[in-house]
This record gives structure tokens, sequence and C-alpha cells, in this order.
């Protein structure tokens, strides 16, 4: 595997079939991927000191993680988040903010090493991080990854601010040229003397998203973008419009298309041009058009030579630049750290908050993937303990992250990788002891990766927020080695699928159901609502087996046992059941009731 | 033109009026300023440059956050950086650092000697603050005639037109370009609509109870400009475009 960098200048041209649209449903991760790890477990300094993290407060961090034992129960990470960087590369290379962390990154490595723990770092696959340093990686990944393996990076957090190819934070909102194909009017296929001619209303939409604008042309056709709440993970996410065309005989001949082209979501000036799908397609065309006056300013596109089959040829008028570019941009950088250790077991947390819907293609060079924009902004600082939600409108609320991951299960997998409905807020102004132990066991049961994000200068072992973050129970099923993501098997709002329906109204209880490895079964009832719910909530065992069956180690004897035994995992109060009912009465307002349940 | 304040300029007014002249080493552990304030400081300060500088200089003066900051989400730039949400939120809801123009803060706008001296001022004394008021009268629904509507979706192609009815129902015959969102799975997620809470939506139905309901949901779940036209059935008589 080489090192490469990836160019400033533009998008580059896809590397290889395994890295384009239709390889992402292959399930083949690229050869560089690590195997088979569980989520991630660790602290995280951005909801704890956000960009005032220093090298002090980070040693203190590592100190306390042992002192609390919190190393024992499982979080090996310390990741250093954004803010401890020099705003500018010297020599080309990335380096330490001189002011917050005097002794260099190495130096800081080695004092967490030495206490056992593991060592993680943030970057970027756009020109500038977040904050504004002018060190993402973009264009210097394989300089980058040898920094980061001088220093012994264990752990590589990485955002998309400041991409340039896709209209991310901070980027030119005019990015979008690169992520949307033009409006489309029509196509034109000329061979010798014959042509044929097809309108927009001619083609057909494949995927979703792309459809016929009223004023007779094809429009949004291109990647959904997911970093807000407003859009499910699950289908098609993205549209395509196909056009059916039959040659008398196999030949060349050429291909011109009627188009207007913009900036903005929607509309774009980038065309992908395909005959065929899958393992035949072939791409003739992959770049923009010259853009026209306005996005309803039509004209035709110069020849473009394709080769049809005789018969029928499916002509694919597309742009999945917008997945494939990040894909390649986190690829880059993967490969690069692969380059300078091979067969490393560097953790890739991709963090680009689900803007090109990761939990497609994600699993072929990450760990995990955001899949939202952050679960709080007000961050805390030195003697600040910041502040969260446990609802609201836009994606900084536990609910917002929780709604969109639960229906994310069938994403992940040990071969595969996690979703990551971000960083836990455990310990923020705003959350309640109630909201913590219901976020706790939500995110142990999703197999999110589990970042604390608290200054745990603040945290006694034995006390409230203690017993949460550290409860071994709830820890181990994140923990399982099966590796199976919990379903939602049940939801007061949705009878009929609700394992699938992407839903935001949070007046509702949920039940989870989670397999585990030694044919126990987690189950989970949550009040995501903020009012007490007073009715009686139900699941029975075949319910649980008609929705998890399938991935159950010890499926028949769980259907079949006349007993029952559920170990409560707050509580720990241990009931029998022979109903094969379980049921919980009440739950408070964000309130929940885990259970570990073993068939006898 | 007035002079636009740099950087460093603006730094140094916080130093003077402010941060009782502290040197920059210790302004940076403080996290006053940051390593690339100095970097670029002989450039224009950004206005979200002085909304994250202005807010540290609040919270070193011992002033807390705002817990309902909700007056600065109408702002349709505010999420264009995670990193400076709170701060453009926190300086906007404390009318520190008003918009630039309507619905928008102006992240990557610049600051003038006057504005800066102003915001100084604001942050020293807060019975100079234009602290936001809150509309707390709630967005009506628009309902709209034929001809209306029709003439205004012939004017601005980014009209969202969108169908309540079912899927079964879109499919036997819908109004041309139109998106079919069912009520029902609106009510699960009303956001699904479009990710612009200041979009211009037109819905219809039926006969106009449907899309009154679809409507109702949508303005509280923060959309501005929705609007409901007549349904297939009402518009019968005036209109023969459907496909």
């Amino acid at each position: 595997m080489a090192a490469r960098r990836t160019s400033r200048k533009g998008p580059e041209k896809i590397a290889g079939r395994e890295y384009g649209f239709g390889a992402f449903a292959n399930g083949k991760a690229l050869p560089f991927k690590g195997k088979g790890e569980l989520p991630a477990m660790g602290w995280n300094s951005w909801n704890a000191f956000g960009s005032g993290n220093t090298q002090e407060l980070t040693k203190q961090m590592a100190d306390a993680m042992v002192r609390l034992e919190l190393d024992k129960a499982g979080y090996a990470y310390l990741v250093l988040d954004d803010g401890c960087y020099r705003a500018q590369r010297v020599d080309e290379r990335i380096s330490n903010e001189e002011v917050k962390f005097p002794d260099g990154f190495a130096a800081l490595s080695d004092y967490v090493h030495g206490k056992g723990l593991k060592f993680g770092m943030y970057n970027d696959i756009g020109t500038n991080l977040c904050a504004g340093a002018a060190v993402g990686t973009c264009g210097h990944e394989d300089l980058d990854a040898q920094s980061y393996v001088e220093w012994g990076v264990d752990f590589l957090k990485v955002d998309n601010c400041y991409y340039p190819w896709d209209n991310a934070t901070f980027s030119d909102r005019t990015n979008a040229r690169y992520t949307y194909a033009p409006n489309i009017r029509g196509i034109r296929v000329s061979t010798g003397g014959s042509e044929i001619r097809q309108s927009a209303e001619d083609g057909c939409f494949r995927g979703q998203g792309g459809y016929l604008h009223r004023g007779g042309y094809a429009t949004n056709i291109g990647t959904f973008d997911g970093t807000n709440t407003g859009v499910t993970p699950l289908g098609e996410r993205s549209g395509e419009l196909v056009f059916a065309v039959r040659a008398r005989e196999e030949g060349t001949c050429t291909l011109c298309v009627e188009y207007a082209t913009g900036q903005e979501e929607g509309v774009g000036q980038w065309l992908q041009i395909a005959v065929g799908e899958k393992e035949d397609e072939i791409r003739y065309f992959d770049g923009f058009l010259p853009p026209t006056e306005d996005p309803e300013a039509f004209v035709w596109s110069e020849p473009v030579e394709i080769f049809l089959k005789k018969g029928e040829n499916l002509v694919r008028l597309m742009n999945h630049r917008r997945q494939e570019n990040v894909l390649n941009s986190y690829a880059a950088l993967s490969e690069s750290l692969d380059s300078v250790k091979p067969g490393n077991d560097i953790v890739l947390s991709i963090c680009e908050w689900g803007k090109t819907q990761p939990q497609n293609w994600g699993y072929k060079v990450g760990n995990s993937w955001r899949i939202l924009n952050d679960i709080t902004f007000q961050v805390g600082a030195d003697g600040d303990p910041g502040r969260a939600r446990w609802a609201g409108d836009g994606t900084d609320s536990i609910t917002s992250q929780y709604n969109k991951a639960v229906v994310m299960d069938e994403f992940a997998g040990l071969d595969r990788g996690w979703n990551d409905p971000d960083m836990l807020v455990i310990g923020m102004d705003g959350i309640s002891l109630t909201m913590s132990r219901t976020h706790m066991t939500m995110w142990c049961m999703m197999n999110a990766p589990l970042m604390l994000g608290i200054d745990l200068r603040r945290v006694e072992k034995g006390d409230e927020l203690w017993k949460i973050m550290a409860n071994r129970e709830v820890i181990a099923l994140n923990q399982d080695p099966l590796g199976v993501q919990a379903k939602r098997i049940s939801c007061s709002l949705e009878e009929e699928n609700p394992d699938s329906v992407y839903i935001t109204n949070n007046e509702r209880v949920d039940v989870l159901a989670k397999p585990l490895a030694d044919g126990d079964v987690a189950l989970l009832f949550v009040n995501v609502s903020e009012k007490d719910w007073q009715q009686e909530i139900a699941v029975d065992a075949e319910r649980i087996v008609k929705y998890i069956g399938h991935k159950m180690t010890a499926r028949d004897r769980f259907l079949d046992a006349q007993v029952y035994r559920l170990t409560d995992l707050w509580t720990g109060t241990v009931t029998q059941e022979r109903s094969g009912i379980f049921s919980v009465w009440q739950l408070e307002a964000c309130g929940c009731a885990a259970y570990r349940i073993r068939p006898s | 033109m007035e002079e636009l304040i740099t950087g460093n300029g603006f730094i140094e007014k916080m130093r003077e009026s402010l941060w009782g002249n502290m040197e920059d080493e210790e302004a940076l552990r403080r996290g006053l300023i940051t390593d690339l304030d100095r970097l670029h400081g002989e450039k224009a300060i950004r206005r979200s440059q002085a909304a994250r500088i202005a807010h540290h200089t609040l919270l070193y003066r011992g002033e807390p956050d705002e817990a309902d900051w909700s007056a600065a989400r109408g702002l349709k730039d505010l999420y264009s950086c995670s990193t400076c949400v709170n701060h453009i939120a926190q300086v906007f809801a404390k009318g520190i650092m008003e918009e630039q123009t309507k619905g928008l803060f102006g992240v990557d706008e610049c600051i003038t000697c006057s504005q800066a001296q102003e915001t100084i001022r604001r942050i020293a004394d807060k019975s100079f603050r234009r602290v936001p008021k809150r509309s707390d009268v709630p967005e009506k629904v628009r309902f709209l005639q034929e001809g209306e509507a029709q003439r205004m979706l012939g004017e601005d192609r980014r009209i969202l037109l969108v169908d309540v009815r079912s899927r079964k129902d879109y499919a036997q015959g819908h109004r041309q370009g139109s998106v079919n969102v069912p009520l029902k799975d609106l009510a699960l997620n009303p956001r699904m609509i479009c990710a612009d809470t200041q979009a211009v939506i037109f819905l219809y139905c039926a006969r106009g109870y449907q899309s009154a309901l679809a409507a109702g949901l949508l303005v509280d779940a923060g959309y501005k400009n929705v609007s409901v036209i007549p349904g297939l059935q009402e518009a019968e008589g005036e209109y023969g475009g459907i496909s």
C-alpha cells in the first residue's frame, strides 16, 4: 500500500471500481482496513474543555482515568480533539501549539502510554481544522501519517470542515457544484445517420431525491445531505436519472445532454455519465460541464463517446461524488498510515457528521462514522461543565442522535464498524442523573463508541456519575463479543415497522432488543418523552425472536424456555419470569429499564 | 467608507478596555485569544472571530452564558461553523452583536472600528445592549387561491410543492412537479420536508383537511413560509394540470 496525498486543485479520478458508488453495497472493506474491533471506549477533550484543552489538563485526565479505574472498566483511549495544533504547518509538517502544549505530542503520548492508556488525536480531511488552524490533512496525508506514527498515535478522529469538494462546514457554499448534477432536460444519442432523443420525462428516476421539476426538467440529482435531523438514513440516499436506450447493433455512438448548471444544494455542475451498472458499469464522463447562466438556461453539451451493446442499454446520468470524494480522502489517510506502519491497528473515527451518508461506505475505510452534526455546541472549559439537552429541534440533543442511530442497526457490525451518535454528555448542565443513565444505556445497546467528555477531576469513585459511567453490566452490552447493535422491536407510535421507520416525534416509548454472545438477550425500555409514562409496556419472547432471532446464538432455547431470569442492569435486582412476557408498568420522564434476560 | 478593524486592532481594544492590559501569553492561556488570531492579526477581523473573542471576554468577566439562546436559532448562518455556534448564539442572545442583515449573523463579514467600539461598550455596560425580542406570535399558515398559487409557482422555481395524501392516491394522479410526503410520515418526522426552515412550501391534498393538519405540524416544527393551496377536488373546476 503506497502513501499518497490528495490534490487540492480538484477532485481526483476515482482510484478504481472498489472506491466507486457501485461497490458500496458489496460489503468488502478495502485491504488496509483493520478487522473486527468492538466499539472504541475512552475520553475525548472536546465536550470537556473545547479549544481550551492543555497538556496539563490532558495529563490530569490520564491520571484520573487510572484513579477512577475507568481503564479497568474498558475506557482505553485518551483523545486530544481540536485546539492543540500550531495554526500553521512548519516545513509542511503539523506541530504542537507551544503555549498550551509546550512539550510536544511525542512526550504527551509517552505519558499517556505510561499510564497504560492509548493516545488519540484529531484532524480533518479539509484544508483547515474546524477552529481554523491551517493544518487540515488535505494534500498532506502522506506526511501527516508519518507524524502520527512517530508520535505513537493509536486513534484518529477526522472530520470534514473546510472540505474543498462539498459545501461542508466553513467550506464555500458554492461547492455544491461538485456534489450535484446539473438540471437535465433531455439527451440525444447519435450513430452515423440516426438520432434518438429522449426528454427528462422519458427517463426514469432511480433511487430517491431526483424528481421532475414542473419546469419539465430533472433536478436534485445527487446524494442527500445527512447532517441534519430531517433525513432518514435508510433506503437509497441518492438519485439518478436513467434512460433505456435501444441500439440495433453494438457500437460507438455519441451522447449529448441538454443541461443547465447551478451552485446550490439540488443543482450543481458535475456530471457522471455511465452505461450499465455495478460490475458492468463503464463511466464515460466524470467532471464539470461548462457553466450556464442560471439553472434554467439550458444548453446542449459537447458530444461524449459511449459504447452501446445490441439491444437495451441503461444510460445513467448521476453524481455520486459527494460520497466518492470523501471516501477517497479518508482512504488516502488510511492508506498512508498503512504504508508507514503496515498492519497497524490505529482506529479511524470518521467524523463528517453524516453529511455524505457514511453508513453506506464508511465500513470500507473506518471503524465508526458520525451520523449527525454535534450533540452539543455548548462545550465546557476548565471550571465550566458545558451544557446539553435531552431533546431539541437541531442535532444538539441526546434524543436527536438516538432517534437516528436507533434505526441504523443493520449498518453496524464486527466486520463493518459502528454508527457514532457522538460523545457522551454525562455530567453537563441540563442533564439529570436519570437522563445520564438512559443516555449511557442507549449508547451501550446501540454499540456506539463510548467517549466520555467530562472533567474527570469532578468525579469520585463510587459517586453517582461514576456509577453511571463505570457500570460494568451495561458496558458489557456494548463490548459483547457478538457485536450486534440492538434493534428497536416495539414503538408506541409505529406498529408495523418499529425497526425501520425514522421517528423524531419524542412522545413515545421504545423497546430495544440486543442478542448477546452467550445466548442472553438485553432488553431496554425507554421513555423518550419528557413526561412520566403511566401505561404498561410489554413485549413477549415471540416478538423478540421475530425481530432478532436470526442473529441470536440460542434462538430455540430462548423461544422454548419455561423460565427466564431477568437481571435489572441498574438496580442489580434479579427476578424470574415464567410467562415469556416482559413488561414494565411505568417509566419516569426520560427514564429507562434495562434487563439482561437469560433463558433456562 | 469607514475603516475596517483588523484582528490585532480588535484585540488591542479588548486588551485596553476589558482585559486590564493583559499580556498575550496570558490571554492565550486563558483562551481569550488563540494562536490563529495572532498569526493573521493584520487582516480585517471576521464577525465569527470577534464573536468568539467577545464571548470568552464575557466569561472572563464572570458573566455566565444565557441558558436560553433560542432567539439565535433564526439565524440562517448560525450552524455554518460548529465550533462557533455557541459564541455567536451568546453574543446575539445577549444583544452584544446583532444580525448583519435580516436572518443572517454575517459570519464571514468584517467589522468597522466604530462597530468594534460599540461591541466593547455593550460588553462593559448591559444598558447599551440590544437584546433581540423573541416573537411569541406563532407563524401563521397562508391559504392561497388557485390563481395566486399558480402565479407564484410560475415565478419562483424554488417553491417546494408537496402532496400530503397517501402514496396510493398520489400514484393515481397528482399536481405536476409535486413530491409526495404523506401526512402519516410527516407526523412522525416533520423535518423530513426539507432542511431549510425558511423554504417556501406549498401543501395540498384532496379537500383541504389533511393539508391544513400538515401545515400545523410544519409550523410547530419551525418552518416559516408554509402555505396551503386548494386540494385536487377543490381545484378541479379551475385547474386541469394533473399528471
